[in-house]
């Protein structure tokens, strides 16, 4: 048989996918099953294996006929589908399962970057703080005394002002 | 020129940001949509930035399609059934897409290796959004981004790099595979997913959440500048070895791309991407100041339709490429 992808070699490489349960077979010749195998046709991809997770973790059909997000309305069969909250409550909602899909996929389930000023509130001074506390440490030991003093002025303020 | 510069295209941060109060893209109400891209526009120009802003369902389908071309907007933004809008900087280098899959997503691109500079800007940019505009955000969680494959940092710290060396000596999948453990996600960056159309590439964090924004870039820089030493080692290497055959290709490349009179899209990303390879190890006197990225832009199929102001067929469209071509390279 002729090769499904370029239709002109013989077809010598038969490659079975099961995906989902559902079963797919391709045959290829030498050169485009090679080709097959580059990075760029790679399945694999961060949303992919969060969609699996998603529906693996999103099962059952008591949890599924639940009351979804009381803000925004979305069920969560929505949520399995789309793998998209609908606004800034569904984490609430959807947190017990989704927090190990989360840590899964991402590897970590605690964030450590950028902390938005308003929203952050005294969360955010909190942790500068913390920041300040670290570099005092550092210009201590590195016998930097002037700027080691700046800082501890600094970190003073902004206990005096939460 | 500088010959990190030549291989490092274009570097981006990408941030993906939520308002608390409005419910996000998959559900909201062109009401809130509308309300949305009017308070953007009005605390990004009301701090004095000089900012444009267009509404995506002004745009023709042309004009969106241009516009991704040129990496200024996404598909997605393209194809929203919500109120879309984006915002841009006069320079270009500064995007904020509005109601694309979160409220914003702001983007800052330089030139080269710049993802620090990037940062500090979009940094920025942010900054001056929150201060006026309450976002939606989780003390564990970080940003709250519609989709949880970006939440915590919200950040994709993106390269482009131009790998020909390591393409046609067939090790890119390889090292492009070596680099996929670490924690990377690579795409091709023109043409549809098998295809590296050019053999451009572009390399990005997956994870968004648990490191801080510094880390994720400086894990991206040090990846990338490894890949840079690899692509660098291979040109030298072809240099010493097979200088006749790449000559060859080269001047071959260069011989089709200035007298051609039809080009297709996919034939010309290649003989440029060997013209660009040429030029920079020395080869190439004549295109010494051209800016041969550029052209692969320019070529892209909704640039020449631009270009050619008018409705022309696929095989229009290769011949107006090949003189577009001609063209840029005589001048």
């Amino acid at each position: 048989m002729l090769c499904n992808e370029c239709g002109k070699n013989e077809a010598k490489v038969h490659v079975t996918h099961i995906v989902n349960g559902k079963k797919t077979e391709n045959h290829l010749c030498e050169e485009c099953a090679k080709k097959s195998q580059s990075i760029f046709n790679s399945n694999f991809s961060m949303e992919n294996l969060f969609s699996a997770m998603l529906n693996n973790a999103f099962s059952g059909a008591t949890y599924l006929s639940s009351k979804g997000c009381s803000t925004c309305g979305m069920t969560y069969e929505q949520f399995r589908n789309t793998g998209k909250f609908g606004c800034s409550n569904c984490i609430e909602t959807f947190k017990p399962k989704l927090m190990p899909v989360v840590k899964n996929m991402q590897g970590y389930d605690t964030h450590v970057g950028k902390i938005p000023k308003r929203a952050g509130g005294s969360y955010k001074v909190q942790k500068d703080i913390e920041k300040l506390r670290e570099e005092l440490k550092q210009m201590i030991d590195q016998e930097e005394y002037e700027k080691a003093a700046e800082l501890r002025d600094k970190i003073r303020d902004m206990e005096s002002n939460i | 020129m500088d010959k990190e510069k030549e291989i490092v295209i274009t570097s981006r941060i990408r941030l993906a940001r939520n308002l608390k109060n409005y419910k996000f893209p998959t559900k909201m109400t062109d009401e809130e949509a509308n309300s949305i891209i009017t308070n953007a526009n009005d605390v990004i120009n009301g701090s004095g930035l000089n900012f444009s802003l267009s509404y995506m369902k002004d745009l023709t389908e042309l004009a969106k399609n241009v516009l991704i071309e040129k990496h200024l907007i996404s598909p997605a933004l393209a194809e929203n059934k919500n109120e879309g809008a984006y915002l841009l900087s006069p320079d270009n280098k500064i995007s904020i897409m509005i109601n694309e899959e979160d409220h914003f997503r702001i983007q800052t691109i330089g030139s080269g290796m710049c993802l620090k500079e990037c940062w500090d800007t979009s940094n920025k940019i942010d900054d001056i959004l929150e201060e006026k505009l309450e976002y939606a955000f989780d003390r564990h969680l970080g940003y709250i981004t519609s989709c949880p494959t970006n939440i915590g940092t919200g950040m994709r710290a993106s390269v482009m790099l131009h790998l020909p060396a390591l393409s046609i000596t067939n090790q890119i999948d390889r090292l492009l595979y070596g680099v996929c453990q670490l924690g990377v996600a690579v795409r091709g960056v023109y043409g549809e997913g098998t295809k590296s159309m050019g053999y451009l590439y572009q390399i990005s964090n997956q994870g968004t959440l648990g490191a801080s924004e510094e880390t994720l870039i400086e894990k991206i820089t040090q990846i990338v500048m490894q890949i840079v030493e690899k692509e660098k080692n291979i040109r030298e290497q072809l240099k010493n070895n097979n200088v006749d055959e790449l000559e060859d290709e080269i001047y071959r490349a260069y011989g089709l791309l200035t007298n051609a009179r039809s080009m297709s899209t996919d034939e010309a990303m290649k003989l440029i991407s060997y013209l660009k390879l040429g030029k920079e190890i020395g080869m190439m006197e004549s295109v010494q100041n051209k800016d041969l990225y550029e052209l692969m832009i320019k070529i892209q199929p909704n640039n020449i339709l631009s270009f050619a102001n008018k409705e022309i067929s696929v095989k229009e469209r290769d011949v107006k490429r090949a003189e577009l071509i001609r063209n840029e390279l005589s001048s």
